[in-house]
């Protein structure tokens, strides 16, 4: 079996969000402002360089029996300032996204808000009950993971059994009030896109430190377009911590990275990064962390295909991670569950 | 205690050990008439971390560290010959004053510069004039690059100096505002040590881990070594080394098994589109190689299995340099470090012949 965990579509006008939307609001996304600002990239890692230009979106895989898309421009959201107007925009894209992106072996994520917990709970219950959504996409907010702000996100999470997905959006170390990135201000694109998997560090940090993973034992993690090979590193380092301080976080009841190790996965893009230097063969070789890597193509932007993965780990452990998503479905359609 | 026999059969040079004054009244001797008085009147912070905001829940210091006599952990600098130096055999210890650390929480930069300058002084005197195995990285506080341009001069070919302690604020490495210590530190031949201060995460004029705030001291713990990690990446895309050939930056407790994965990712984005990092000239992880070492505490505790993947990613032994953190909480054993967990093939590099390629084989004034 092959799953591609992640995959990009982008609505190609503005315009075509309206119809999911009131007109007051339709007409709050029309002003040029606004439009200026998200269809010019500036020095974003924003993934597509303009709104509108092709490539917008990818098609399913091919080869993959499921394939998860993720409105990257939904989950942009996180840059917002207004976070009721962004809970209209990500609830317009959840509708657009059923619309056109559900598909015999595609389903979308369902966008929702870190600003705003109860509507997200709220729209996750409301789309899963729609059916044909594959995840929930929870872009990084200014509020670590851990933090008890998201168990609504979580308890919504756990009834309708859909794993969260968190992917960056571009903005992140950018715009005040999203998600900063590590050490000071990073003015090039360049350096905020080598520093990306941080955000996922913290966020699995958080929900190990704060006991999240205790509070919420059905939810699963994806952390997504943010490389792998920083894993094990992050591991050693809260286990570590853990061990120094568990009496000061007394609810975290086990080596926090065993529940990483059930709870957590990791998309492949981009893949060369851990075999550049060799980091697949010299900390991929254990299956604890290889069975964490699911393929994600990040297409149509600049990723990786099944041929790719296949050449860079050879065909054995690409098989692995080609199927490892499997751990990813709905409850309802995991094997075993 | 007796001297533990075949630790290493090489010298040890400790990249990490921190002196303390045993109060900080100790430092004003050092000072002006003028300073002393703006420093009686108004107390001094010589801590950097937002206690009420990431509390230790037990205490930073070995207990065992605190003198007879009383005063701080590790401010007696014959207790630490006796307790550290001796037992374990270290030839050299780097001191990182840890009292400058408070003035990354200061906004005056003339009393940062006045209190720095009196503990560079006061740590020559009382700790670097003590014995010849302990070497001095004299510190410079971020505030004003041409005063602590100036500072390093002031110290420049004086014995026991062996590196220079730059304290970060919210500017990273590659900031072009570091240029004149850059150059003065190059002038002078001394390396650059980065060490946490503490005031990570704590304030707005301060850096901290990405995605947000983390909640306990542990959690913060787990993640600071981005910092490290973000200031690495930092100085090598803002073409740091391209204007300072001749720099060394030793980055001390920020960690190193982050790093094959962080080299990784940047020589992927470089080699996929240059234009990105127009200051870069070459592959990122050249520069790192060239002119960043990274101290071994705190130690990765990985298991057995996964102790030959930590030291077998590519062109760690040449980066490495033992460090111990003594006298705080987190000290790594030199017997758990040495004894087990560093590869044979690794001690020489690790125990001295890196920290000698960095310091200079003057650093070794006892041999």
């Amino acid at each position: 079996m092959i799953y591609d965990w992640d995959r990009h579509a982008a609505v190609p006008d503005y315009r075509e969000l309206f119809p999911y939307m009131d007109a007051s609001w339709a007409k709050h996304f029309e002003r040029g402002e606004f439009l200026g600002s998200i269809a010019e990239s500036s020095n974003h890692i924003r993934m597509s360089v303009r709104w509108g230009l092709p490539p917008v979106s990818a098609g399913a895989a091919a080869e993959a029996d499921l394939s998860l898309v993720v409105p990257h421009q939904g989950v942009a959201i996180n840059g917002w300032a207004d976070q009721v107007a962004a809970t209209v925009f990500a609830g317009a894209m959840n509708s657009y996204a059923r619309e056109h992106w559900t598909a015999d072996r595609q389903a979308p994520a369902i966008v929702v808000s870190p600003h705003d917990p109860a509507w997200s709970a709220g729209e996750i219950r409301r789309r899963a009950a729609e059916g044909g959504f594959a995840a929930i996409a929870l872009p990084f907010g200014p509020v670590l993971f851990g933090s008890a702000h998201y168990d609504p996100v979580y308890a919504a999470a756990s009834d309708v059994g859909l794993p969260i997905v968190a992917h960056y959006s571009g903005v992140e170390g950018r715009y005040a009030g999203a998600a900063p990135l590590s050490g000071g201000v990073h003015y090039s694109a360049f350096s905020r896109n080598a520093l990306l998997p941080h955000l996922a560090e913290s966020n699995i940090s958080s929900l190990a430190f704060e006991g999240a993973f205790e509070r919420f034992p059905a939810v699963r993690f994806l952390f997504s377009g943010v490389g792998f090979s920083w894993l094990p590193s992050l591991l050693w380092r809260i286990d570590r911590e853990w061990r120094t301080f568990r009496h000061d976080v007394p609810w975290v009841t086990r080596v926090p990275s065993s529940y990483v190790l059930e709870r957590v996965w990791v998309t492949s893009w981009p893949v060369r990064e851990a075999t550049l230097g060799g980091d697949w063969e010299r900390l991929f070789h254990d299956e604890a962390f290889r069975g964490r890597v699911v393929f994600g193509s990040h297409e149509p932007f600049d990723g990786d295909s099944v041929t790719d993965l296949r050449d860079q780990l050879g065909a054995a452990d690409a098989a692995q991670v080609l199927g490892n998503g499997e751990g990813l479905l709905a409850r309802s359609q995991a094997v075993g569950q | 205690m007796t001297q533990l026999a075949g630790l290493s059969p090489y010298p040890i040079v400790d990249c990490d050990v921190h002196p303390m004054a045993p109060t900080n009244s100790a430092f004003l001797p050092y000072m002006s008439t003028s300073w002393r008085r703006h420093f009686e009147d108004h107390g001094i912070r010589a801590f950097a971390r937002a206690k009420d905001r990431y509390n230790h829940p037990a205490d930073t210091q070995r207990l065992d560290a605190y003198p007879r006599a009383g005063g701080p952990a590790g401010s007696d600098p014959g207790m630490t010959i006796e307790r550290h130096m001796d037992p374990y055999g270290i030839s050299l210890a780097l001191l990182l004053p840890q009292q400058p650390y408070g003035t990354t929480a200061w906004g005056e930069p003339d009393a940062a510069n006045a209190f720095v300058a009196a503990t560079n002084d006061f740590f020559l005197e009382s700790w670097v004039d003590f014995d010849p195995r302990y070497g001095l990285a004299v510190t410079v506080p971020p505030h004003d690059p041409h005063a602590a341009a100036a500072e390093i001069r002031r110290h420049a070919g004086t014995p026991g100096v062996i590196a220079v302690q730059l304290l970060l604020m919210d500017r990273m490495l590659g900031d072009t505002w570091y240029d004149p210590i850059y150059a003065a530190a190059c002038e002078a031949g001394l390396p650059l040590a980065v060490h946490q201060s503490g005031s990570e995460g704590c304030f707005t004029y301060s850096q901290g881990p990405a995605g947000g705030v983390p909640r306990s001291y542990g959690e913060r713990h787990s993640v600071l070594t981005q910092v490290g990690a973000a200031n690495v990446v930092d100085a090598v895309v803002n073409g740091t080394f391209e204007r300072f050939p001749e720099l060394k930056i030793v980055m001390v407790e920020w960690g190193f098994s982050w790093l094959p994965a962080v080299s990784g990712r940047m020589d992927l984005f470089w080699l996929r589109d240059q234009s990105q990092a127009p200051r870069v000239k070459r592959l990122p992880s050249q520069y790192i190689a060239e002119h960043f070492t990274f101290t071994t505490q705190p130690l990765d505790e990985v298991g057995r299995a996964h102790r030959g993947s930590l030291f077998a990613a590519v062109g760690l032994r040449d980066v490495l340099l033992f460090s111990s953190d003594y006298p705080h909480y987190d000290t790594d054993d030199p017997r758990f470090v040495l004894g087990g967990h560093i590869p044979d093939d690794f001690k020489a590099a690790v125990c001295y012949e890196n920290a000698l390629r960095v310091f200079g084989p003057g650093a070794l004034r006892a041999a």
